[in-house]
């Protein structure tokens, strides 16, 4: 680029920079976005806060006080070994009765409202065991459930031991058997992080935060782009400023309001979370307590509960040096990715010569970005090692995915540097394009121009002529 | 120092717009672009800017090409636009700031000429009478006039070299078409340049020494304005007198242009035949008010050599 092109950018970009936050539109809805993100935080938990601790005390609070036993079954119900294997509910009183199921629910009528009747029974070859609590009951259908769940864990204990089965043997014969086919062909090509869910979920979440940003970003950068023809000042910048620096400072400038609004929302919301934490941990500190304690004990006890799936990380080469250079990329490609975006609405609103022509010529942003993010989806599911390169080298997708493979160790670090390398040279040449549109159609008015009209007008003044 | 225009000619497509323009301005003053709608005025200044590229030609300022760099331009566009939100203020030390005029500069510029024009109201904040503070008026709400005010104030606030004004008293009442015209008399007084493009031919009469007459993208008259007058010769006779003169005129060879009571005017081929009817009506006692021999004025030789081009 040629310096005196790019001469005045530097004060375009600070008169465009200073006019948004001198607009009372512009501060009054960042100023309302900002305080309801501070404050929705604590209000939500300041309202939700009694109604949570109520439950979480629930959870963290054990009110069984006695539990009758009515076993008409063979098998021995051993609530002394129940007890001892659950710690949580060694304190309560278990009470073997002989007494009819009938006579104890017209006792629990009008009984305490801390106990439950476990009756155990046999019907339709199935063990029923079920529990009864008093309509005025205490105990919540948390703490019931929990207490069920560890009742019939034990059970299945008490009826291998009834039927002379040692605990190896039960291991042995619950254990699952699973079946598959292999074709042999494929075996030396299959590779250890062939699909990697872990990887897969970090490529899309880096992928959508990217498009929110541009699609967010991109009217707000055009519309910028296209004030100066709209209200004609265009000629009155001209005598001093090249279009392509009034194009650059334009572009560079909304892209750092953007950035601002941005950090001062993530701040807002930073706020609201320490506000939040603070309220909720005055108020609910020693019931949440609880129930961590009391859901590490059901956690030790309940078979089958399901922990978050981190296999995927297991097969991740990952050094210190390559998640700190990683992160370094990603931060690059962010920046480049936005500016590359930004480039491209700045050339769809150098091809508009009034606000109404923006909302039709934003479409073009819009499905670059999503035929971008559905490449890179297409390409971590079908996990084709063709699609993926092609995805890689399309800067348009490969932005999303490239960063966050090479943190992965699928991308190379020459990978990285090929899709830098585009994203640089066609960030230039997109800002000279739309510099070369804007100076085409400075004159141009009425409907806007179709991509072939604007590129033969761009040829024919540049064949036709030097600029001055 | 000097601006030459060398041959500048634009087309659009198989339609020239601008063909071969040359003039030179080597003296300060005023130079009149003229032509009639489309015949390639606008343009041409676009072109001389560097807003618009041309096909051919050079526009140099003391010999190197035009440009911000080489000279102090000031330029009130034909297309007069403000940004309606931003505050007339901000908007003037910005087009100041990249014109490279300092930031007090500016201010005491801005000053100056908003009490010239009387504008202060609108850059300046305001009071009511309970002393609360008035912001100024957005550009949105200010009167075509007076935005045409600003936009000119903007043009000199780098106190340019060379001023070029495109069709600068358009739109103005009588009060502000008096202001703008005192505005350019004082920067003719300062000895700048001024390049004006105008359909008012009164006001180009009134300031310029040098014309181009442009007709369909062509220069069809060039040169400075009394000597394309003179060229012309004295042919326009007015007479005001007491009696009948018609039958004398005739005699004579005039020909009648207009006659309204005790008024003519007569087309004369040159000097002698004005003489041979004044010694007529003298001889014939004729009481003579007025006897007046005057070139062709702008508007008559502006309608001769585009009137034709444009029927």
């Amino acid at each position: 680029m040629n310096k005196s092109e790019l001469t005045g950018w530097k004060k375009i970009f600070s008169f465009t920079f200073i006019q948004y936050y001198r607009s009372k539109a512009s501060v009054i809805s960042l100023i309302v976005i900002c305080l309801l993100i501070m404050l929705s935080g604590p209000v939500m938990s300041l309202i939700g806060s009694s109604g949570a601790s109520k439950v979480l005390e629930s959870i963290g609070e054990c009110k069984i006080e006695e539990v009758y036993i009515l076993n008409d079954t063979d098998i021995e119900f051993d609530a002394s070994g129940f007890a001892e294997k659950n710690a949580e509910y060694s304190k309560i009183n278990y009470i073997d009765t002989e007494e009819s199921l009938d006579s104890l629910q017209e006792k629990f009528k009008t009984d305490s409202g801390r106990d439950l009747i476990l009756h155990i029974s046999l019907n339709d070859e199935k063990y029923n065991l079920t529990f009864y609590r008093s309509e005025n009951s205490e105990i919540s259908t948390v703490n019931t459930g929990v207490f069920s769940d560890a009742v019939e864990i034990y059970f299945k204990t008490c009826r291998m031991k009834h039927a002379g089965i040692s605990q190896e043997t039960e291991e042995m014969l619950s254990c699952d058997a699973e079946s598959s086919v292999v074709d042999i062909s494929s075996i030396s090509e299959k590779k250890d992080d062939d699909f990697n869910p872990f990887e897969m979920t970090s490529v899309m979440i880096y992928a959508f935060v990217i498009m929110m940003i541009v699609l967010v970003s991109s009217q707000q950068i055009a519309a910028s782009i296209v004030v100066e023809k709209s209200s004609k000042v265009i000629e009155t910048l001209l005598l001093s400023a090249r279009p392509l620096a009034i194009i650059v400072g334009k572009t560079l400038a909304t892209m750092v309001v953007i950035i601002c609004n941005f950090v001062m929302i993530i701040i807002s919301g930073g706020i609201s979370g320490i506000l939040t934490s603070v309220l909720m941990s005055e108020k609910i500190s020693e019931s949440f307590s609880k129930a961590v304690e009391n859901m590490n004990n059901i956690e030790s006890n309940v078979e089958g509960i399901n922990t978050p799936d981190l296999s995927g990380m297991e097969n991740i080469a990952i050094t210190p040096g390559r998640i700190l250079f990683g992160i370094v990329a990603v931060l690059i490609t962010t920046v480049l990715a936005y500016l590359f975006y930004s480039v491209i609405s700045s050339v769809t609103g150098a091809s508009c010569s009034s606000m109404e022509d923006l909302s039709s010529a934003s479409s073009f942003i819009s499905l670059a970005t999503v035929l971008g993010v559905y490449m890179v989806m297409g390409s971590v599911m079908l996990n084709n090692d063709l699609f993926t390169n092609i995805t890689y080298f399309f800067p348009f997708s490969g932005i999303y995915i490239v960063p966050i493979h090479y943190i992965f160790g699928k991308a190379s670090l020459s990978d990285l540097l090929i899709l830098w390398s585009e994203v640089i040279i066609l960030t230039t040449v997109l800002f000279r394009f739309a510099a070369v549109i804007y100076q085409a159609l400075i004159y141009h008015k009425g409907e806007r121009l179709k991509i072939k009209n604007i590129i033969a007008l761009v040829k024919a003044q540049k064949g036709s002529g030097k600029a001055s | 120092m000097a601006l030459e225009v060398k041959n500048l000619s634009k087309k659009y497509g198989e339609k020239t717009v601008v063909d071969n323009l040359s003039f030179t301005m080597s003296e300060p003053g005023v130079y009149a672009l003229l032509g009639t709608n489309g015949a390639g005025k606008t343009t041409s200044i676009r072109m001389m800017l560097g807003m618009l590229a041309h096909d051919t030609g050079e526009v140099l300022w003391n010999g190197k090409p035009l440009d911000a760099v080489s000279c102090n331009v000031g330029y009130l566009a034909e297309e007069r636009g403000l940004y309606p939100k931003y505050s007339l203020m901000d908007q003037l030390l910005y087009f100041a700031s990249l014109r490279n005029v300092s930031k007090n500069d500016a201010q005491q510029r801005i000053k100056y000429w908003s009490d010239r024009f009387e504008v202060g109201e609108y850059i300046y904040p305001g009071k009511t009478s309970k002393g609360k503070t008035l912001p100024p008026k957005k550009p949105e709400q200010l009167s075509k006039g007076n935005q045409q005010k600003i936009q000119l104030i903007s043009a000199l606030l780098s106190d340019p070299e060379l001023l070029i004004l495109d069709e600068p008293l358009s739109g103005l009442d009588p009060v502000n078409t008096d202001l703008f015209k005192s505005v350019i008399h004082e920067q003719i007084d300062k000895d700048k340049y001024l390049i004006m493009s105008s359909h008012q031919m009164p006001t180009i009469e009134e300031f310029c020494s040098d014309i181009t007459i442009l007709s369909k993208s062509k220069t069809v008259l060039q040169g400075n304005l009394n000597e394309i007058k003179k060229s012309y010769g004295r042919v326009n006779l007015f007479v005001k007198c007491e009696g009948e003169i018609l039958n004398f005129a005739e005699n004579c060879g005039l020909k009648l242009v207009s006659h309204k009571e005790t008024e003519y005017q007569f087309k004369v081929t040159g000097d002698d035949q004005a003489n041979d009817f004044l010694a007529e009506m003298i001889k014939n006692n004729i009481l003579i008010v007025k006897f007046e021999l005057r070139e062709p004025s702008l508007h008559e030789i502006f309608v001769e050599k585009v009137g034709g081009d444009n029927e």
